[in-house]
């Protein structure tokens, strides 16, 4: 199988899906449940997210080299591999529906109060699109070519945020009650789970260094999302509510960057490159999904047509919808965000689950191999038999180790 | 007997102007040389070729000569060769080679070359000055051309093969490479896109670019361009195939990478950190001048609150009396610096200075005074063609490039070109070629060849050829 990214451009890629809307909305959403507990309800939902993120990391390391789509077709079969894309599609499409109604929120709220929407919509569909034209290793160079900046434009937003906080400030915590908190976590989880979007991406990915490259960019994106909720509530504290666009607004009020002057500019491109980034990692779960849901074996079709009336439905509900941009984004949050954590925390389960009973049975046909036969060529001729399965675990085939 | 390919030649050859037939006896034998006399030297003609054959007459031989005692004993001068066949004669004359004919054997005739055209002499190229290094640049004959390669490489390892382009130019072309170091998939690729044209001409080597191009309908430069041979050999000796092309002072150079015009021949003539100093510059200037105009538009139209107060100030002063828009004014400006740049290109150099005047002083000057024209919107258009010229070798594609920023910048403010910019970074690295990505070794990042292209590193440390490309033999100093 052709290996289109590298495991680095896969940890930038999970990087990104990390941050989003954890840096703009999110703050202010949770303390509107949680209030100042409102970073304990985070860090839960950052734990439950990494559980899941282990699974589904283990899972994707277990098949180097099949497709995703092989992978729940040959050990599920065909009907509840559908299903699983089925959930993988609601997923996403939330979360693209999400995105795109928040991005547009931003762009609107942050920079352009009187701008035409509609025209903004459209610029915004027209990149997210053709960056997945471009194709998956195209578009992963992109973001792997943006890194560095995105990466140090977040850690001088944090620096300035911390030498301005008032850390006592975090304390008292457990204020509210257990069930406060927890509702702040899964009222708020749609802006969490993206990286299951690695799945899809099976079979695709160089395993050079994985685990090194992965492990290493989960930890940048936990560490600057710990530093900036803390550098947040402790700036902010009681009126963390207001600000809806949390990146932007440290920088704002931070006395710091006051000094050097008008650095808006700084986080409201950051944020825009990050959704401009988002856009097309949901846009290839989406689109993947749909196909694999949609063919069937007699009949298959070029995924790109998918993009058309996909468009189209998003330009439609976008401006039927958006006018009401706060309203939409709450209903959006609210309703998808229990869907968001059933899905996610449902389909780690699942896929580790089905790849380990499988690897079981895939033991026991090699035994019995062993059993009946000692004649090298012939195993090596036997369908099913994993010649380097055998030698690893020093099984004798034919004399030969 | 009829000599079958005497005629065939004088079919071929015509009765143009400068077409000479020249008999000369020798012995019992009646020899005839049929050639081009505006193509040949003439010196090496009468030295060369007709006064060993009258010494022969007056020697003591009793022999007639055959053609291959002129090819091996007589005929002292060029690179004289048998031919038997209409192809081959056909060929040698479309080389304007002098063709010697024998009365008494008519199966076969000699060629020798001995062409010879006015050339210029290698001089400095006007595009890539240095302050210091070779100063040596590539000329029209493609003789000289080659010989300034070979020069600088004393390997027998240096391949040159040559091929024929355009029916009826029938240029020379040239590919070059080192073998064991340039990947030989990447040399049959060339050979075989070379090999397919059909074309009427080839005048110079930029014709032959959209056909080594992999993505043909593209803005962006995807072949390489010198006019330097220390540049093309430091090339070959990274692993790239050199194409040279007969009448054209430019070799081209493949694969070819977005950061190959980032780097400068000075660079390597120079202080390690200055270099690399200057080689952020060049970035940074590119990046000015695409986004510097759109930018400005973006601020004005929808971000004027990014704008420090008083410089916002300085710019609404400016700017009260201005009867266009900022987008129109923008516009304005950078087609009358287009205008001025055309016509600047094609004045003799004495009228220069005069269009320097018009330009700067009464279109200028003029036209801020006259309240038509504002001083940000003049600056901000000076900066970005300024910048321009840190890559002049991609001059047009960032023309073009600043032109969509500004429509962008106008039309959506910073969204618009944050969005220009990751697309084009997108579509950048949608591309591939001959197996390299656009742009590495920055995406994918190939840390080993950050050495010699985003900065540039001490030479004892840039121990591997690059890997961002296919080539042979990675290893290129050895400790």
């Amino acid at each position: 199988m052709k290996k289109e990214i590298s495991s680095r451009q896969l940890g930038i890629l999970i990087f990104i899906s990390m941050l989003g809307f954890k840096l703009t909305f999110l703050p202010a959403s949770l303390y509107k449940y949680a209030r100042t507990d409102g970073i304990i309800s985070f860090f839960l939902a950052l734990i439950i997210d990494l559980i899941c993120f282990v699974l589904v990391f283990i899972t994707f390391l277990r098949n180097e080299d099949v497709s995703f789509s092989a992978f729940l077709e040959k050990r599920i079969g065909m009907f509840f591999a559908k299903i699983v894309y089925f959930l993988f599609f609601i997923f996403f499409i939330f979360k693209l529906f999400f995105l795109i109604s928040a991005g547009i929120y931003f762009v609107k709220e942050a920079i352009y109060e009187e701008g035409t929407l509609s025209l903004f919509l459209f610029l915004f569909l027209l990149t997210i699109n053709s960056l997945f034209l471009f194709k998956i290793n195209a578009f992963s160079r992109t973001v792997e070519f943006f890194f560095p900046m995105i990466f140090f434009v977040l850690v001088f937003i944090i620096v300035l945020g911390f030498l301005t906080s008032n850390f006592h400030s975090l304390t008292p915590l457990f204020v509210r009650n257990s069930s406060e908190i927890f509702n702040g976590t899964f009222r708020n989880f749609i802006s969490f789970g993206d990286f299951i979007f690695i799945l899809p991406f099976m079979g695709k990915v160089n395993f050079e260094k994985i685990k090194t490259n992965v492990i290493k960019f989960v930890c940048y994106a936990l560490i600057i999302l710990s530093s900036f909720y803390i550098a947040y509530f402790s700036f902010f504290k009681y009126t963390a509510y207001m600000h809806f666009h949390a990146i932007t607004d440290i920088i704002e009020f931070v006395p710091l960057a006051a000094i050097i002057e008008n650095l808006d500019w700084l986080p409201t491109t950051l944020m825009l490159t990050i959704f401009l980034f988002q856009g097309p990692i949901y846009l290839f779960v989406v689109v993947n999904s749909l196909y694999n849901i949609t063919k069937t074996r007699k009949f298959s079709y070029d995924k790109r047509f998918i993009l058309i009336p996909f468009n189209i439905i998003f330009i439609l509900l976008e401006l039927l919808l958006f006018y009401g941009a706060i309203s939409m984004l709450v209903l959006s949050q609210q309703v998808a965000s229990f869907v968001c954590f059933a899905i996610s925390v449902f389909v780690s389960i699942l896929c580790f689950a089905i790849s380990f009973i499988k690897k079981k049975t895939e033991r026991k046909k090699h035994y019995i191999v062993k059993l009946y036969n000692e004649d090298l060529k012939w195993i090596s001729e036997m369908k099913n038999f994993n010649k380097k399965l055998a030698i690893k675990k020093s099984f004798k085939v034919g004399g030969a180790k | 007997m009829e000599n079958m390919l005497f005629e065939f030649a004088k079919t071929i050859i015509g009765e143009n102007l400068d077409v000479v037939e020249k008999q000369v006896k020798c012995k019992d034998v009646t020899l005839t040389l049929l050639f081009y006399k505006s193509m040949i030297k003439e010196d090496y003609l009468i030295y060369g070729i007709l006064k060993p054959i009258l010494d022969y007459e007056n020697g003591k031989d009793s022999e007639n000569p055959t053609l291959d005692n002129l090819k091996n004993q007589i005929i002292s001068t060029g690179i004289i060769e048998k031919l038997e066949d209409e192809q081959s004669v056909k060929k040698a004359i479309t080389q304007n080679k002098i063709l010697i004919f024998s009365n008494n054997q008519t199966d076969a005739c000699l060629s020798v070359d001995i062409v010879d055209y006015p050339a210029r002499l290698p001089q400095e190229p006007p595009t890539s000055a240095v302050l210091k290094g070779p100063r040596e640049g590539f000329v029209e004959d493609i003789r000289t051309n080659i010989t300034l390669i070979r020069r600088r490489l004393a390997t027998d390892k240096l391949v040159l093969k040559e091929l024929s382009v355009g029916k009826y130019t029938q240029t020379k072309v040239v590919i070059s490479y080192i073998e064991g170091i340039a990947s030989k998939a990447v040399v049959c690729s060339i050979k075989s896109r070379l090999e397919k044209i059909n074309i009427d001409g080839v005048i110079d080597a930029y014709y032959l670019i959209n056909f080594l191009e992999d993505k043909r309908f593209s803005v962006f430069k995807q072949v390489g361009s010198t006019e330097k041979p220390d540049i093309v050999v430091g090339k070959m000796l990274e692993g790239r195939v050199a194409i040279i092309v007969d009448n054209s002072p430019i070799v081209l150079t493949l694969p070819f990478l977005y950061m190959e015009d980032i780097q400068s021949s000075n660079d390597y003539y120079t202080n390690n950190f200055y270099a690399t100093f200057i080689r952020f510059i060049r970035l940074f200037g590119i990046f000015m001048s695409i986004i510097v105009p759109g930018f400005y538009l973006a601020l004005r139209f929808y971000h004027y609150n990014l704008v420090p107060f008083k410089f916002l100030v300085t710019i609404d002063n400016a700017t009260q009396t201005i009867p266009l828009t900022p987008f129109l004014e923008i516009v304005f400006l950078l087609i009358l610096f287009q205008l001025l740049y055309e016509v600047s290109l094609r004045l003799p150099q004495y009228l220069g200075l005069a269009t320097s005047i018009v330009g700067a002083l009464i279109l200028g000057d003029t036209g801020v005074k006259a309240g038509l024209i504002s001083p940000p919107g003049v600056l901000v258009i000076a900066l970005s063609i300024i910048s321009i010229y840190t890559v002049p070798d991609q001059e047009g594609q960032l023309n073009l490039l600043r032109a969509v920023f500004i429509l962008l910048g106008g039309g959506f403010g910073l969204f618009g070109i944050v969005s220009g910019v990751v697309f084009t970074v997108g579509y950048l690295n949608s591309l591939n070629n001959y197996g390299a990505p656009y742009l590495a070794p920055l995406s994918p990042l190939v840390r080993s060849d950050l050495k010699d292209a985003f900065y540039k590193s001490n030479i004892t440390k840039m121990v591997d050829r690059p890997r961002s490309f296919k080539n042979k033999n990675k290893v290129r100093l050895k400790k």
